[in-house]
């Protein structure tokens, strides 16, 4: 694991982490504790169970953006640097190479979203929940399957597509992976060639929100729907195949 | 006895070759020189040899399981790292124990004339990172010692510097293959050379063939005789 240790403390140099991660927990912290004021529908939201998933919820956006911008560039800024030269004559196969690259990038998002997750922490203990605070870590996991599934598919079609293209597709396919509750019931209004491409696109694309409602089911003591993590840890699967089938032709 | 062997080696990008049908061969133990100008593709070739570029036509044959070390043309290190800590990366990656590979590293940093200060990369001149550079490629002895463009961007004193580094490692009696369109420097070091203009094989150089005549002079001959 040489290459993602010396990869991750490159990684954790980067100001962006610090600064994008910092910036969240300030956010989250004035509307989590009352410095500021969330409405919805005109009604002011304070409460902890209408509050908390909130919360998540823009973790789980800020965690997954940070996801796709870090991993953007990993790979290919390896072979235009040509530090993949001095691997890669050392008989390093590529899926290795490839594979710790992204497991710093992922170990990394994963660190980001621990410092966003102080901000829940904070909140919990500001709205008298200090019994429940054991509930942040099966959450803290729950959105580490969308981090890591950010992260890997990023890293993965990072390896043979430029990454403009790459890092607009990880994009979008984010975006969808969290508005997937939506893109079902967009499915049920838009009828044929649309309606048919948008339930395509269900099958294929991750659903966060589905995994992210169970980290708030978790939170917010409701059942959770094991069936749900059980796929999103098989996408992280796939797209880590992924990683160990895709090979560059050149250094 | 020969520890390298090309044999028509061919490169083309978008139907233009780079490199066309170059064969030659290395003999242990020797010097021995691309020369050509910049753009000859004397890079590619060297790409070619280290599997760092897909072979359109040809082949090369290594004499038997050999190490390679390489000392790219511009080389890039983490810059927050030290120069022992680079070296331990790669040492890493080559999987030297740790026992061995402290010993080996404090003796090729002494080698390279650098110190284990802990002076981290982003504060090297170019001299010292093309001279870590050469360090890296000298971890695990490598049989075979491939140096590309070692002199490129480097003023005077670092030149000189870097040519007596491998003046010494010649006379440790290291196989090297050396990359550069400085044709003094190649025919200080070198036993022998094959001369490439646009991809093609123009000539070959021995030292001891032309007493007398420089290697400047047989270069500007060949490649005035030959049209584009």
């Amino acid at each position: 694991m040489i290459i993602a240790f010396t990869s991750f403390k490159e990684k954790i140099r980067r100001k962006e982490l610090y600064l994008v991660s910092v910036t969240g927990v300030l956010i989250l912290l004035i509307f989590g504790t009352g410095s500021g004021s969330l409405t919805i529908n005109g009604e002011a939201v304070t409460d902890y169970k209408s509050l908390a998933p909130i919360l998540l919820i823009v973790i789980n956006a800020i965690s997954c953006s940070l996801a796709v911008v870090m991993n953007i560039g990993t790979i290919p800024n390896e072979y235009e640097r040509k530090t993949s030269h001095l691997v890669w004559i050392r008989k390093i196969p590529q899926c290795r190479y490839h594979g710790e690259l992204t497991a710093a990038n992922t170990f990394s998002g994963l660190v980001s979203e621990a410092i966003l997750f102080l901000a829940l922490f904070i909140f919990m203990i500001s709205h008298g929940r200090s019994g429940e605070l054991w509930r942040l870590l099966p959450a803290y996991l729950m959105i580490g399957i969308n981090v890591t599934i950010v992260s890997v598919m990023t890293s993965a079609f990072s390896i043979l597509i430029p990454r403009l293209v790459s890092g607009t597709i990880s994009a979008a396919v984010m975006l969808m992976g969290i508005f997937h509750s939506l893109l079902s019931l967009l499915k049920d209004i838009i009828g044929g060639f649309g309606g048919e491409i948008v339930r395509y696109a269900l099958k294929i694309i991750p659903n966060l929100h589905g995994i992210q409602t169970q980290a708030v089911n978790v939170l917010c003591n409701k059942s959770i729907d094991v069936h749900m993590i059980l796929t999103g840890m098989l996408a992280v699967y796939a797209f880590a195949a992924l990683i160990f089938v895709l090979k560059r032709k050149e250094a | 006895m020969k520890i390298l062997e090309c044999n028509n080696l061919t490169k083309c990008y978008h139907k233009k070759c780079i490199v066309n049908n170059l064969s030659f061969h290395v003999n242990r133990g020797e010097v021995f020189a691309f020369i050509g100008s910049n753009g000859a593709g004397k890079t590619t070739t060297i790409k070619m040899i280290l599997g760092l570029v897909e072979i359109d036509g040809g082949e090369v044959k290594f004499a038997e399981q050999i190490r390679v070390g390489y000392s790219p043309e511009t080389p890039y290190f983490l810059p927050f790292l030290s120069g022992y800590e680079v070296l331990d990366y790669y040492a890493g990656l080559q999987r030297i124990s740790k026992r061995e590979r402290r010993a080996e590293i404090s003796n090729l940093l002494d080698t390279v004339g650098l110190e284990n200060t802990g002076t981290k990369v982003k504060n090297y001149s170019k001299g010292m990172i093309q001279r870590l550079a050469f360090a890296q490629s000298l971890l695990g002895s490598p049989d075979l010692l491939i140096l590309d463009e070692p002199t490129a961007g480097l003023d005077a004193l670092g030149r000189v510097e870097i040519m007596e580094l491998i003046e010494k490692l010649k006379k440790s009696g290291r196989t090297i293959i050396i990359n550069s369109h400085i044709l003094n420097d190649m025919e200080r070091i070198c036993d022998r050379g094959i001369l490439i203009k646009s991809g093609v094989q123009i000539g070959t150089w021995n030292k001891t063939d032309y007493n007398g005549i420089s290697l400047e002079k047989i270069f500007i001959d060949l490649v005035g005789g030959m049209k584009e």
